[in-house]
Order: C-alpha cells, then structure tokens, then sequence
C-alpha cells in the first residue's frame, strides 16, 4: 500500500485536484447540478427514501408504544376510578336505603308518640321450622327486648310478639302461627275479637279472628287493627283486613279469615316496640 | 380405659351431628314444594339403628333438647319427648325386623317424621285447632320428600363410619 501511494500519490493528488477544479468550475457556472453530482444522488435517492422511511416507521413505532403505554397507564387509571365511584355509588345507595328506612321510623316515632320506646332490628333467619312461623333477630336482652313485646314494620303494621329472647337474638313468633293469640279490634264497627292462629290457615299465611259479637257486622275488606284491652300490647297497631267472614260448625257464632298487613317475607329490617303508652 | 372409650364414642357421635346441624342451617335457606329440609328427626333415629337402645335413647334425648334450645315450639319440651320415642322404635325395628342399613333408615325416617307430624297436629287438636290432620298430613309427607330422599343415605353412610369407628375403638380397648 505504501508502495502504491508512494509511486503513485502525485498521480492521485492530481486527479483529485482536477476533479475539485472541475467540481468547483460546475458550481460556480450554473444553478443546475452537475452531471456527477446528479448521478451519485440519482443513486443515493433510493437509498435515501429507504432510509427516511425507516425513520417514519422506527418513528411511528416509537410513538405507538409511548402512547399504547401512556394509554394503557390511563386505562389503568380510570377503571381504577370507576371502580371507586361504583363503589362510592353502592355505599351511596345503601346510605340511602338507611336514610329511607331511618326516615320510615322517625315518620312512624312521630306519627305514634305512644310507642314510646322502638328498638329496630335485623331478620336474621327467617323459618326455622315448618311447623311454626318465626323469624329470628339480631337484637335481644343486651338491647332491652323482652318477651311478649310487639314487633311491627316501618309501615306500623304489626308483624308478630317476641316469644324467646337471648342476649344478642331474638325469636319472634309471626301473627299467622298456631300460638298467636292477641286482642283485635275492627276499625270500622269497633266490634271486639280475638286474633288467634290456625295450623291450616298457616300454610295460607292468613289468621283467624275469633269470639266476635253474634251480631257481628263485619265485611270483607274491613281493616283490623290491635284492641290494646288489657294493656299487653299498644292499641291500634294494624293487623289486615278481612278476607271472608264464616259461622262455625254450629251456625251460632261468626268469625272471620283475614291475612296480615304484613308480609315477613319481604322485610329486613323491623321495629320492637319495647314501651309503649297506654292509650285510653 | 372404658371411661375413655366412652369419651370418644360420644365426641365423634356429636361432632357428627354437629355437621348436621350445619349443614341444617344452610339447608333452611332451601324452599322446595313449600317446605324446608328437616334434618333433626333423622337425627334420632338413625344412629339408634346403629348403636345399642340405651345409647340410642340417650342420643335422642340430647338431640331433642338441642332442638328444644333452638326452634320455637308450642310445647318448650316437644322434640325432648318425641324423639326418644322415635329412637326406641327405631332401635327395636334395627334389632328385630330390618338390619341397620338404607332400608332400614328410610323405614325408621318414615317413622320418625310420622311421629313429628302427629305429635304436632296432636297438640294443635289438644289446644283447639278444629282441622289440623289434614294439613298435618300434607306438611309431614312433603316435608319427608323433601328431606329423606337426599339426606337419610348421607346420614347412614356418616353415621355408619361413626358407629363402625367407635366398635373398633371400643374392641381395641377392650382388647389392650
């Protein structure tokens, strides 16, 4: 190689001069580009679109994945988001739900002063047997439930007497179960009777309303509500209407079916009335 | 030696009906032909095919006052008189009529649920309920079609493995 350059560097260094010269000469003659200078871009022009669109695409790509990764982070972002405003909504829907049963109580504390004592509670079992009709709650003695207080719904209709009471539960027994026995009243004649339950009319989910006057003027429809005589339970708590009036087997003394207010099956939550006022 | 062998016998016979009770509470949730499972009659009886009548009776009475303590009654002592009557039936037809077995626990179930329903609908006639028997008839039947079918091989296969467990302790003591 040194060999080369040395015998022939003069020869090199002259045609390069003259190409400069040359190059130099074309440059300075006209605005458009040289011949050589034409054919090496001609030939640099593939290479060169080549490249730049390599450029765009390598480009693209880049921006492609910052943005399918910013994208994702933001997708990752707002799901978690909603997921808190669903469930900032869920605890905004049970707060209300609580505020409306809340609000169903202080209706019923304002529009019955003489309960004067209501203790709200929670079904937490609802048949125990098939044989009697109870349900069990969530309150008992530690809150000041007692045996024989009444239980009604938000709607002030009666639901059923507490039987059994432990310490944090209750057993309720409901007003269609054998052993309910309570003292009624039809709103409409005032007439008196008793409220007692039966095992066939159980299964029907309805309740027999007993001992009434020979001359009974009862009517199907006529609202029934709690007698209060003695002072066992509040008066005027309401328990159904009368669905049929019959005789019994004698033909002497009417009675009458009727189904309660109160469907146990559809309520969560209840009110035990601890004290009430007797209301004379 | 014996002592502890009767230890054992009554901790796996109450760990078995402690799953039971269980699996009663799960089964309360279930209404089919208008009825809930109703596991506790077979609770008597079953294992009194299996074991000697004085178990048996002792078994049952526990049972019924466990069922007394838990379920709402019109009678606070009903399942506590009912059901060692329903054991001491079950425990004479094992030992002289059916060998201890499915047959012979679909035989006693029948018997025990029988004896629930009429005791129940005695009770409502006894305190003035003009019509109970039949009605108490139809609750017993569904209830003995929704319970039995399912739940007395289960119960005789559990229990079965509970008797077995415990002959072979009591032999294995009594042989040591």
């Amino acid at each position: 190689m040194n060999d080369f350059f040395r015998n022939n560097g003069l020869w090199l260094l002259l045609v390069a001069a003259i190409l400069s010269a040359l190059l130099a000469a074309a440059s300075l003659t006209g605005a458009a580009s040289s011949i050589p200078e034409n054919a090496v871009n001609m030939l640099a022009t593939p290479f060169r679109a080549a490249g730049s669109k390599f450029a765009l695409w390598f480009n693209d790509r880049e921006i492609h994945r910052r943005d399918v990764t910013q994208l994702e982070e933001e997708n990752a972002a707002l799901r978690k988001q909603i997921a808190d405003m669903e469930a900032a909504i869920r605890q905004a829907e049970n707060d209300s739900e609580e505020n409306r049963r809340l609000r169903e109580w202080l209706g019923l504390r304002q529009q019955r002063r003489d309960l004067s004592d209501l203790e709200t509670a929670l079904i937490t079992e609802y048949t125990v047997s098939n044989w009697t009709s109870a349900v069990t709650l969530d309150n008992g003695t530690d809150h000041g439930v007692e045996v024989g207080d009444c239980v009604i719904d938000p709607t002030g209709a009666l639901v059923g007497v507490i039987e059994r009471a432990g310490s944090n539960w209750s057993t309720m027994r409901t007003l269609i179960d054998t052993d309910t026995s309570i003292g009624a009243q039809v709103f409409r004649t005032k007439e008196l009777g008793v409220l007692k339950g039966e095992f066939a009319l159980m299964e029907k989910g309805q309740v027999r309303l007993d001992y009434l006057p020979a001359d009974s003027r009862l009517l199907a429809g006529d609202l029934v509500v709690t007698s209060g005589v003695g002072g066992y339970y509040p008066s005027g708590l309401v328990i159904g209407t009368i669905d049929e009036v019959r005789l019994n087997d004698s033909g002497s003394a009417p009675y009458a079916i009727l189904t309660p207010q109160s469907n146990v099956s559809g309520l969560t939550q209840v009110a035990i009335i601890k004290s009430f006022d007797i209301v004379t | 030696m014996f002592r502890n062998a009767v230890i054992f016998k009554w901790t796996l016979y109450l760990l078995a009906a402690l799953l039971c009770f269980t699996v009663q509470s799960f089964a309360q949730h279930i209404h089919f032909l208008g009825v809930i499972p109703f596991l506790y009659p077979l609770l008597a009886v079953i294992p009194a095919t299996m074991d000697s009548p004085g178990f048996g009776g002792a078994f049952a009475v526990l049972m019924g006052v466990f069922c007394d303590l838990l379920l709402p009654e019109s009678l606070p002592c009903f399942y506590t008189l009912s059901f060692p009557v329903a054991a001491m039936i079950a425990s004479f037809l094992s030992r002289e009529l059916l060998p201890a077995g499915l047959l012979c626990s679909y035989a006693v179930s029948a018997i025990a649920f029988a004896l629930n329903g009429f005791f129940h609908c005695f009770l409502f006639w006894t305190w003035g309920d003009p019509s109970p028997w039949m009605t108490g008839l139809h609750l017993t039947l569904r209830e003995f079609f929704v319970t039995v079918p399912i739940v007395s091989p289960l119960m005789t296969l559990l229990f079965r493995l509970v008797a077995d467990r415990t002959r072979y302790e009591e032999m294995h003591k009594g042989m040591a």
